[in-house]
């Protein structure tokens, strides 16, 4: 091996290169191929959209510097109230807010979550009434329209138990603060303590038509992709990252402007946008050594109307810039 | 070793079975590593400089190798060395003139260069032994003067110098080994043996050497300061979408395509601290089906938001040598068009945090977010240039990025500032052989992506025989699980082709593969050229039985009590015969045959059997199940020897 190494080596140093221009005698082997100067194949190419292409630069944001809120004792008012109405139900929260409720049904291993005032709901409403019995764990989060202004919103989250006997969800903790902006408008954002010092980063945006998160494999991040918002959970861990892709339609930005200027139910309204052909908005959350970085990117598949997206892309730049 | 397959007992199929499926382990090379030299010698030629004359100067923090190095002159001006394995050569380019100035024909194939803080540069030669130290004359238009050639493990193929310049980091390929030199004087001090498939390799600020790898969705690291074995780092992810089922979701992908690395800084805090860096390895991310359950359809699931390869950039933090996610989110519910399978070069601008990425297949530089988790997430822009994009290289100052593209064999300047700026392209000095055009469009077909012909989901040919050897994955496929075979160097006078043999020619072979891959199939003089180029596309080094260990490894071989070489004979190492045996679990067509295949070329194409069962040679040999002649009876130090043997195939 060494001899062969050795004999490779002395090659290299009895023929110091030339320039190609000089033609040798002993001209080597015809060189490999390659198609010089050619531009590719044509045609073939499958059709389809490519990957969504950046409609601002990315927006940076720190997630020390959002509002930081502590789980604590619930008000005393808080919680909410569900009851069974014909094939239907009515759903009471105990605020004024626009706010998912979900109720777990430790039984089934099904999940019921819902949206007050409006029309979004998934899976079936828990048996609940007289001659029931037990508990499910319950939680809700959600925003109040009041007090809303480009640079924050108020939001309110609780967990609880959902009184089987009563149809009513008292919270056992809750949190109520004021979530900063991290797109004036669209997107904001605040860190919520529990006692442990476990934080986790909430960002509220508008409704997402697919949103995919990166979680525990066993528990994704919780997310909220059935009503007129998107709610992320984003748990942070020294060393590791957080990240969520939603698909941001127009029908989407209207619901969310809709919230944010009434107190109104909101309708699921026809959305004529596929979920690949709306706005990707990829969020991401970072903790490395000291440092936590979050990266918010806003892109559209090519040849897509942009004029939709153009005043969170506006606001989008004007954090850039 | 009379049949290479034969019957697994059915007790020991669910162990078996459990034991290589999905996201398998690619196997970490045994210490002795037959190619690796016993002690790495200097030769006699000094690396010092001899002429006096000033340099052109690396860029500020250019401590990477790559198929493009940039220089600049003392005038300002900005020159491009180019790596040109097809005419083995470098290509000296002035980017501001916009000419091809020189050309430095090599005694090998140069991978990547590098520029020491002199200016001399490095070029590894990846069909030899070799690294070979070239100094510029004083006239750009001058070739480079060899001062001096370093023998390193076979395949030298990625360099990297660490952050004070003391070291010099070499990856060699086919031997699964890591080189470290004291870059002063050019003296090999150790050589290390890391899994298989190593290329680029980067040094983090704190004197860690991060090695990305073709196979295996895993990346190493060496502390150059210490003595510590290398670890390995699992870049495997879980993907993330609301259509793919929970156990999907569980299961985890590996990966493939780890040519590039890449590093970028975190922007300073508010405390005026530097933040920290991180490591980018763009990827393939592979889900290569359930091996418990053949599939519908060949080669992997469907599409359920994230297909069975999608490009993804793991990002690690050096400090814990750990990924930040384990994530692979999908973004859409219609499969995207366009994507960047074949990831071939990276190269970071600080100034603008962008990370860039040649792909093959597209024939693109992307422009990416460098600090996203997932920086494919962020696409801001893309260009296209010639085919073949090997290698990019960017100057921050001026931001422009300069792409080599081989098979194209041309130069593009792209201005990164001014994105719809005009593209120069260079053509390079080239004169190929016309005898040669079939191979050349042959190669074209074989890397590209997105076509209709090869497949219903933009994979390559490349994709799974990754520059024509293998991706290390065993696919579930309606017939059971299939490893993919290495094809480079095996191909001739080895048919009929195909696990089950029964495929008499190379053209038949392709034109079934593209088939089960959903493709609408490659026309008579297509499949005339792709097999031009697979008969021609070059074979890994060839190793040596030199070691007496091997050469006792070569008499049990031979040895009729053996059995191996009754069907592993002659040169091609094949009888060309299909064998009948039972089939596993997984496997739905019982009794069916499978043809001896070569074994040239055996160690660098683990794991082993048409099922990827045998993570080893070793594991292969000792298993009475395998059947492999005798072997599992032979003393540890006898298989030993024979597996020493077969790696010098």
């Amino acid at each position: 091996m060494r001899k062969v190494a050795a004999a490779l080596a002395l090659a290299v140093l009895a023929s110091a290169p030339l320039p190609e221009r000089v033609a040798r005698a002993e001209d080597p082997a015809p060189e490999p191929p390659r198609t010089h100067g050619e531009t590719g194949l044509d045609g073939f190419r499958a059709d389809g959209d490519a990957r969504p292409e950046a409609l601002a630069a990315p927006i940076r944001f720190d997630p020390d510097a959002l509002p930081v809120a502590t789980w604590g004792e619930p008000r005393a008012t808080a919680g909410f109230a569900l009851h069974a109405r014909g094939n239907g139900f009515r759903l009471w929260l105990r605020s004024r807010l626009f706010a998912e409720v979900v109720v777990e049904n430790t039984r089934g291993g099904t999940e019921f979550s819902a949206f007050t005032g409006g029309s979004f709901f998934e899976g079936a409403p828990p048996d609940c009434g007289p001659g029931h019995t037990g508990s499910f764990p319950a939680r809700w989060a959600g925003l109040a329209p009041r007090h809303w202004t480009d640079a924050g919103v108020d939001v309110e989250m609780g967990d609880g138990d959902f009184d089987l006997a009563s149809c009513d969800a008292r919270p056992r903790v809750s949190v109520q603060a004021r979530a900063a902006a991290i797109v004036p408008g669209f997107v904001y954002g605040l860190r919520v303590r529990r006692a442990d010092d476990d934080e986790m980063l909430f960002v509220f945006l508008p409704r997402g038509v697919l949103v995919s998160a990166a979680g525990d494999a066993s528990a994704p991040i919780a997310l909220s992709n059935t009503g007129p918002f998107t709610r992320l959970s984003m748990p942070l861990e020294r060393g590791g990252a957080r990240s969520a892709a939603v698909r941001v339609s127009p029908a989407s930005l209207r619901l969310w402007s809709h919230i944010r200027t009434t107190i109104a139910p909101v309708w699921a309204q026809e959305d004529a946008t596929a979920p690949h052909d709306a706005l990707l908005v990829s969020v991401d959350a970072a903790w490395q050594d000291d440092r936590k970085l979050g990266s918010i990117a806003l892109a559209l598949p090519r040849r897509h109307d942009k004029r939709p997206y153009a005043a969170l892309v506006a606001a989008a730049q004007a954090v850039t810039n | 070793m009379r049949r290479l397959v034969l019957a697994c007992a059915s007790a020991g199929v669910g162990l078996v079975c459990v034991a290589c499926g999905r996201g398998a382990p690619v196997p970490t090379p045994p210490k002795s590593v037959a190619l690796v030299p016993a002690a790495v010698e200097p030769s006699l030629a000094s690396c010092a400089r001899r002429a006096a004359h000033a340099l052109p100067q690396r860029l500020p923090s250019a401590r990477q190798g790559g198929a493009v190095a940039l220089a600049r002159t003392g005038g300002g001006k900005l020159l491009a060395y180019v790596a040109d394995a097809d005419s083995r050569s470098v290509h000296t380019v002035s980017v501001d003139d916009r000419r091809e100035t020189a050309r430095t024909r090599l005694e090998g194939t140069p991978r990547q260069l590098l520029l020491m803080p002199d200016g001399r540069l490095v070029a590894t030669l990846s069909d030899s032994t070799n690294l070979v130290v070239l100094e510029p004359g004083a006239d750009p238009s001058a070739p480079l003067a060899p001062l001096c050639t370093r023998e390193v493990p076979v395949e030298p193929w990625g360099l990297a110098l660490s952050p004070d310049d003391a070291k010099l980091v070499v990856t060699s390929a086919w031997a699964g080994a890591v080189t470290v030199f004291d870059a002063a004087a050019f003296v090999p001090q150790r050589v290390l043996a890391v899994p298989r498939d190593p290329r680029s390799v980067l040094v983090s600020d704190d004197g860690v050497a991060f090695v990305s790898h073709l196979v295996g969705a895993q990346m190493s690291a060496i502390d150059l300061g210490k003595s510590d074995a290398p670890t390995v780092i699992d870049l495997s992810v879980h993907k993330a979408t609301p259509r793919a089922q929970l156990k999907d979701e569980m299961a985890l992908r590996t990966g493939g395509q780890g040519y590039a690395l890449a590093k970028v800084a975190l922007p300073a805090g508010a405390d005026g601290h530097d933040g920290p860096s991180r490591v980018l390895a763009p990827m393939v991310s592979v889900d290569s089906g359930d091996l418990e359950r053949p599939t519908a359809v060949y080669y992997g699931p469907p599409f359920d938001g994230v297909p069975k390869e999608a490009p993804v950039v793991s990002t690690v933090d050096p400090a814990t040598r750990q990924p930040l996610s384990r994530y692979l989110l999908g973004v859409s519910e219609a499969a995207l068009a366009r994507e960047c399978l074949l990831p071939r070069a990276a190269a970071v601008r600080a100034k603008s945090a962008t990370l860039l990425v040649a792909c093959y297949g597209i024939d693109a530089l992307l422009d990416l977010d460098a600090l996203a988790v997932d920086p494919f997430r962020a696409e801001r822009r893309r260009w296209d240039v010639p085919p073949g994009p090997e290698g990019v290289a960017v100057d921050d100052e001026s931001g422009r990025a300069v792409v080599f593209s081989q098979m194209g064999a041309a130069v593009t300047v792209i201005d990164l500032d001014h994105p719809r700026a005009d593209r120069p392209t260079i053509a390079l000095d080239y004169h190929p052989d016309p005898a040669l055009a079939a191979a050349a469009r042959g190669r074209l077909l074989f890397y590209r992506t997105d076509d209709v012909r090869i497949s219903n989901d933009g994979v390559a040919c490349s994709s799974c025989h990754i520059d024509g050897r293998d991706d290390a994955i065993t696919w579930s496929t309606p017939m059971g699980p299939r490893q993919t075979p290495m094809l480079a160097g095996r191909l001739a006078d080895t048919a009929p082709y195909g696990w089950e043999g029964d495929k008499p020619s190379i053209a038949d072979y392709v034109g079934n593969t593209v088939t089960r891959l959903g493709g609408r199939g490659l026309g008579p003089q297509e499949l005339a050229d792709m097999a031009q180029f697979l008969l021609a596309m070059p074979a890994p080094p060839q190793g040596t039985a030199g070691s007496a260990l091997a050469q006792h490894g070569q008499e049990l071989f031979y040895d009729p009590a053996q059995g191996c070489s009754t069907c592993h004979m002659g040169g091609t190492s094949t009888d060309a015969t299909v064998h009948l045996f039972t089939m596993r679990t997984g496997d739905s067509v019982p009794g069916l045959g499978f043809d001896t295949p070569s074994l040239r070329f055996i160690r660098g194409t683990a794991p082993y059997f048409h099922d990827g069962r045998y993570p080893t040679l070793e594991a292969l040999l000792e298993d009475p199940a395998s059947k492999m002649g005798h072997a599992d009876q032979l003393s540890v130090q006898d298989r030993a020897a024979l597996a020493t043997y077969l790696r010098s195939l």
